[in-house]
């Protein structure tokens, strides 16, 4: 190795918070080198939507490579919505998770699905840029639930002012003065004078019909807290900015916005690049992590490859760097950390702790869905995917017994229930009812199987398919997953992707504070619908082959994944109980960050990559600082 | 039943048959303008799919029906009160999908397994599919409103092109 | 895609030839846009659609003429080959009114012909157009048509009356630049490693309705209550037009006989990121691309002509074929492993010279329909501009394709409210030195004019009718 790095920095990942980095770092003149391990940012968006528009299931991932589910013979497989429907196939899942016995909340699949491409998730991310609320910080010492590790080791004041600098960064489309009534609510503020870059993303038809609906609702079971809703701060355009457009509400905000209304990574990474200061290497999968004498890191190997599918492993090459970063993802990073296990480090890399790969979290999503009354359409399918949630039931007393949850409100009807408006039309059309629309049979009131009406054609046809598609909606309930150690990602060494890499290995489950959440939003969801005058449709006795089908008390339910992958690598202020410090840097290791949202303790409730991104700058300057300038 | 089978004549006698199996008006399966030309391209892919000598049957049938109110044409290409449809019925199924999702699905029955796989025939066909417009909507990664539509109520659905007045009537 | 159409069947059976699409607007003109803004009186009279300069209807064809047509004259013919060829003949007949020698009062001086000079060039109409930095002013003060020229003070040394100042923005966060193509895709160089630059300007009718409706601010744009709606053209007056021109900086290899050139002040604002340092030169700046964006009648969805210097780059099917030239603008022959159609590697410094030079072919995705009645104007077109002078640079440039709604709406220049961006024929689009790096044929991606100005929007988001020009305001 060189004895003078070429590089002040190097950074795994060109994903969000690996492009802050970048762009923060090289803005002060420091020198960066990027390693990605997919693909590089195409010069315009045609091949990732004509793969969109031609997948028959328009899953988030439908638009990336790899497009196959062959995890062992691709450069960079990554878990998949088409993957996880064949979770316990380890030829076709790229995460190996064990196989339970039955149905239990032990051993559930994990849900949720990254990428790996240069922008990273924030290709397929919805945009929404919520804030964490204080209380979030400091689960163990304010309600007395999880341990001392569940405390976040940075202040609300310190997060606030990076939030600032994260929101105009991503340019989030909100307003203060339409967020204040959470203040009372769940405690959220904002620094004195605050206002968000661009304003306000209007409410939708069906966001309107829900905000009347609940008028004067108290939560059945959050402490008779109010339900009201609030529109959602989303880093998507409302006016033009950063060179892009403003938002068309094409409702495909995931997989991918076609115009880059939405706020993407590779902006960021567009930035960072334009310094002149910035080299990045695609199609390099890092493989293991570097370790000198004194315990620094010294280099990491990495692995070019030239085709997605069988591709040829290239001579694995060494970079090296004053600085090492990794954000690379919550669930690739303790990949590479495990991977990188030496002689002097047996238990992998910035690993002291034995808590990398513990403590995986995700957003678990409590789905519900119903039809509007008759006659009171609510137009769904326009708009950006959502544009409002219930932030109010975030915070409170129960959360000393129960996972809290946010709502948030779909504009895209049934689609994420049951893949409408395919269904649906087949129903109509073949004379069946998997819809339960055709002809209209609440699963409260319709035993199944229900009966089907028959076949329509013509006019009659378009007046059904109207009919029902225009009263659909949906809401889904985000709760906060409990982190548990035995809750990890580790290795299995038997299988491996198409580089010869050992894939990420999964033990996954929910505890009864998590199931509690879980039944929570459940009553919660229905009580609304009721309240609406809408009739609920949630439906999943019939679920038992689904991936993530559970019972809980008697109550059958399906979890789904929110893409929120959060606890990986915990940062902390105790090094024996976290990976990292506030700054996201290594207790182990002197010159080694480790960022992204696997650096959170705890997964709260808001959509986590405002807050990762936040914390991308805080350990952007704590890197600048130990360079020096 | 003798049938002038050419080319032209063939996909006019397709369009007409789409717009009574659809519901849409003609304008909107087979507008005189027409850059994008669905209509060639599901006749293209009935035939591929099905075979043409059903698509042609199918089209005969709808022919010699010709001036039936068009409710009545529609539910007797498509079978519906029949529990076991001919085959020429299951096609006429397969492309009213073909209009409503851009897909096409297998004509089998819907007891059959294959009959939910759809395939999608081209980006066109999927953002031309009618399901978004009877919903009053566009093909979601499509849509050709601008900032802040979606806080109002859509314009009515007879101008997204469904033959609300011709409920009753006949097709030309 | 699909349209809703009922009037056209009307006008087929009434046997109404050459105004079919204008059958959905009202004989009478105008009343609505064109008249609000008293100030267009000042334009220019132009030809009602199928009319001849004598009144007396006639076949539309490609003529020599100052008058801008005011709207597309139809043939009697319906189908998508027979309209595109009224659309590209209209394109071909504003082309030729807007390089038109000026008049001192504005407008083409019909003493005088395009090219019709010893060097075979000469002042625009177009030219004299304003250009948008000269619209949307700091701290949003009012424009004037034709007050002075804005001049970088790096520029004021070198300025002359009557130079152009290829300047424009880069300072200003969140506003497009004039040095990379839309949605920062890139920026396109030449074979000596220059940044192609940009221009926008707009005609009169334009610069009128921003001006009394003081869309020309932010402030003003924040106050406006309507929906933003330019004039039309139709009957004796012309729309709102907009032309985005895009330049060469003369060097080696160029042949400057066979260009629209001018005198510029080439500015290249200074930015911390990228590190650009300003700088301002007097160049000789070529014309290799013009984009005509008109609002009519016929197209409340704007009507797009785009030309191109015929020596730009080749096709697809040219390089598969092996039938290049020996030079183009933005292809090297040469160069066998040079990634086409890749934007250069940022940083993208405008002034640094040592840019990799863009590779650029021509994609194939014109429907045969309009790249017919493209070839076969252009030989016209061409041969009527080398009629006035055999060494008039006229001649090298030819219509790539016109973009037109196929179902412009229920009327009165109004889109219709399902399908605002009217279907357009052909579906894309591209002039490859404006929109070099998203030529190709993926809906909502690949370069459609109408789809993609179709999201244009004011500063405060809302819809702002078909440009892009509005978000720059201060």
């Amino acid at each position: 190795m060189a004895d003078q790095p070429q590089y002040d920095v190097l950074i795994v990942g060109a994903g969000i918070a690996g492009s802050i980095i970048a762009s923060e770092l090289a803005a002060a003149g420091k020198r960066v080198l990027i390693l990605e391990a997919g693909q590089g940012v195409p010069d315009n968006r045609s091949e990732y939507m004509d793969n969109f528009y031609l997948s028959n299931a328009k899953t988030p991932e439908s638009p990336y490579p790899p497009l196959g589910l062959q995890p062992a013979h691709e450069a960079t497989p990554r878990p998949t919505i088409l993957g996880l429907n064949v979770w316990t196939d380890p030829n076709q899942s790229y995460l190996i998770q064990p196989q339970p016995e039955t149905p239990q909340p032990q051993n559930l699949p994990f849900a949720s699905t990254y990428e790996r491409v240069g922008g990273g998730t924030t290709w397929h991310w919805l945009g929404t840029s919520l804030r964490l609320v204080p209380h979030d910080l400091e689960m163990y010492s304010y309600y007395n639930v999880f341990d001392k590790a569940a405390d976040w080791p940075i202040g609300y004041d310190e997060l606030s002012q990076l939030y600032g600098r994260a929101e105009a960064e991503i340019g989030v489309s909100a307003s203060v003065a339409q967020q204040a009534p959470l203040e009372n609510a769940i405690g959220l503020t904002y620094p004195p004078g605050y206002q968000y870059p661009l304003n306000p993303i209007p409410l939708s038809v069906v966001d309107q019909t829900v905000s009347q609906g609940v008028s004067g609702l108290d939560s059945p079971v959050s402490d008779d807290k109010p339900v009201f809703v609030t529109p959602t701060p989303a880093g998507r355009n409302s006016q033009p900015y950063q060179n892009r457009r403003v938002c068309a509400g094409n409702t495909n905000c995931i997989p991918i916005c076609p115009i880059q209304a939405k706020y993407d990574a590779t902006v960021t990474l567009g930035k960072a690049l334009n310094t002149g200061n910035v080299t990045v290497t695609y199609k390099a999968v890092v493989s293991k992590v570097l370790t000198d004498a004194n315990g620094s890191i010294s280099g990491v190997q990495y692995i070019p490859w030239d085709r997605q599918v069988n591709p040829t492993p290239g001579e694995v090459q060494t970079a090296t760097a004053a600085t090492y970063v990794l954000a690379a993802h919550a669930i690739e990073i303790p990949k590479i950390l495990l991977l990188s296990a030496n002689e002097q480090f047996p238990k992998g890399i910035a690993n002291r702790s034995d808590q990398v790969g513990r403590n995986l979290m995700d957003h678990v999503i409590y789905l519900s869905w119903a039809l509007s009354a008759a006659g009171q359409p609510v137009y769904p399918y326009r708009g950006p995917l959502s544009t409002s949630g219930i932030e109010s039931l975030r915070d409170g007393d129960f959360r000393r017994q129960r996972a809290a949850f946010r709502m948030e409100i779909g504009n895209e009807g049934w689609n994420f229930p049951i893949g409408d408006p395919y269904v649906t039309v087949q129903d109509f059309i073949n004379g069946t009812n998997n819809s339960r629309l055709n002809p209209i049979s609440p699963p409260s009131q319709v035993p199944f199987p229900p009966p089907a009406g028959p076949p329509l054609g013509g006019v009659e046809l378009a007046l059904a398919i109207n009919d029902r598609l225009t009263r659909q909606f949906r809401i889904a309930c985000l709760l906060e997953q409990s982190p548990q150690a035995g809750n990890r990602v580790t290795l299995d060494p038997t299988r491996t992707d198409g580089l010869g890499l050992a894939r990420p290995k999964i033990s996954y489950g929910l505890d009864p504070y998590t199931l509690d959440g879980f039944a929570a939003a459940r009553e919660t969801s229905s009580a609304i619908y009721r309240q609406m005058n809408a009739t609920e449709f949630t439906d999943y006795q019939q679920a038992q082959n689904q991936a993530g089908y559970f019972e809980y008390e008697g109550v059958p339910y399906v979890l789904f994944g929110a893409g929120h992958v959060v606890g990986t690598h915990r940062m902390g202020s105790d090094p024996d109980g976290s990976v990292t410090n506030a700054a996201q840097r290594s207790w182990d290791h002197d010159n080694l960050w480790i960022v992204g949202c696997g650096s959170f303790p705890t997964v709260s409730t808001p959509n986590p990559t405002l807050t990762l991104a936040a914390l991308a700058f805080k350990a952007a300057a704590d890197i600048r600082s130990a360079l020096g300038g | 039943m003798s049938q002038d089978n050419s080319p032209a004549t063939r996909l006019q006698n397709f369009a007409d048959m789409s717009a009574t199996l659809t519901g849409f008006q003609s304008s909107v399966i087979n507008p005189l303008l027409d850059p994008v030309n669905l209509k060639q391209l599901y006749l293209d892919t009935a035939d591929a799919k099905a075979g043409a000598t059903l698509v042609d049957q199918l089209i005969a049938q709808f022919l010699s029906l010709k001036g039936q109110p068009a409710q009545t044409l529609a539910n007797t290409l498509l079978a519906t009160n029949d529990a076991n449809p001919p085959q020429t019925a299951l096609v006429a199924r397969s492309i009213l999908k073909l209009w409503y999702l851009g897909s096409w699905y297998p004509a089998v029955p819907a007891s059959d397994p294959t009959a939910g796989q759809g395939t999608v025939v081209s980006a066109n066909a999927y953002i031309g599919g009618l399901a978004w417009r009877a919903a009053q909507a566009h093909p979601m990664g499509s849509s050709q409103m601008t900032f802040g539509y979606w806080a109002s109520p859509p314009p009515p659905l007879d101008q997204f092109g469904v033959d609300t007045s011709s409920q009753g009537g006949t097709h030309g | 895609m699909r349209r809703i159409r009922i009037l056209p069947f009307l006008v087929l059976a009434l046997g109404l030839p050459g105004i079919f699409l204008g059958c959905k607007r009202a004989p009478a003109p105008e009343p609505s846009a064109s008249s609000g803004s008293p100030l267009t009186s000042a334009q220019t009279p132009a030809a009602p659609p199928g009319t001849s300069a004598s009144g007396q209807p006639s076949p539309p064809a490609i003529q020599l003429s100052p008058t801008i047509p005011a709207d597309v004259a139809f043939g009697s013919t319906i189908s998508l080959p027979a309209l595109q060829q009224d659309f590209d003949i209209f394109s071909w007949n504003s082309f030729n009114a807007v390089i038109w020698p000026p008049a001192p009062g504005g407008g083409g001086d019909p003493g005088k012909k395009p090219g019709d000079t010893p060097a075979g060039d000469n002042p625009t109409v177009w030219e004299g157009y304003r250009n948008v930095s000269n619209v949307f002013l700091p701290n949003g003060k009012t424009p004037t048509w034709d007050g002075p020229v804005d001049v970088p003070p790096a520029c004021k040394p070198l300025y002359q009356p009557g130079m152009k100042v290829l300047s424009q923005i880069g300072k200003t966060p969140d506003l497009l630049s004039e040095t990379t193509e839309p949605f920062e895709t890139g920026p396109l160089v030449d074979q000596n490693h220059q940044y192609t630059r940009f221009e926008i300007v707009v005609n009169r009718g334009m610069f009128d309705y921003i001006l009394s409706n003081s869309l020309y601010s932010k402030a003003g744009q924040t106050t406006f209550t309507g929906p933003v709606k330019f004039p039309c053209g139709g009957g004796n007056q012309v729309g709102a037009i907009m032309i985005k021109a895009s330049w060469k900086v003369m060097g080696a290899g160029d042949d400057a006989s066979r260009f629209h050139t001018a005198k510029a002040l080439v500015y290249t604002p200074a930015t911390v990121n990228p590190p650009v340092r300003e700088s301002c030169n007097a160049q000789t700046v070529g014309l290799v691309g013009l984009h005509i964006g008109h609002k009519v009648n016929s197209a409340p969805q704007w009507i797009w002509s785009t030309f191109e210097q015929v020596d730009n780059v080749p096709t697809q099917s040219e390089v598969h074929a092996g039938m290049l030239r020996s030079h183009y603008n933005y292809f090297d022959p040469k160069c066998k492993d040079c990634a086409v159609n890749k934007a250069p590697p940022r940083p993208w410094v405008p002034n640094a010279g040592t840019s990799p030079a863009t590779q650029v072919v021509r994609l194939d995705t014109l429907p045969g329909f309009a790249s017919q009645s493209a070839a076969a104007q252009n030989q016209t077109g061409q041969a009527l501009l080398k009629g006035v002078n055999p060494k008039s640079v006229w001649q090298y440039y030819g219509l790539i394709s016109t973009q037109w709604p196929t179902d412009p709406g229920p009327g009165n220049c109004t889109a219709s409210a399902t399908d605002p961006n009217g279907n357009p024929a052909p579906q894309f689009l591209a002039n490859a030195t404006l929109e070099t790096y998203i030529q190709g044929t993926t809906p909502n991606v690949s370069s459609s004019c109408i789809e993609c100005h179709g999201n244009a929007a004011m500063t405060t988001g809302a819809a702002s009718d078909f440009t892009y020009v509005l978000q720059r305001a201060h």
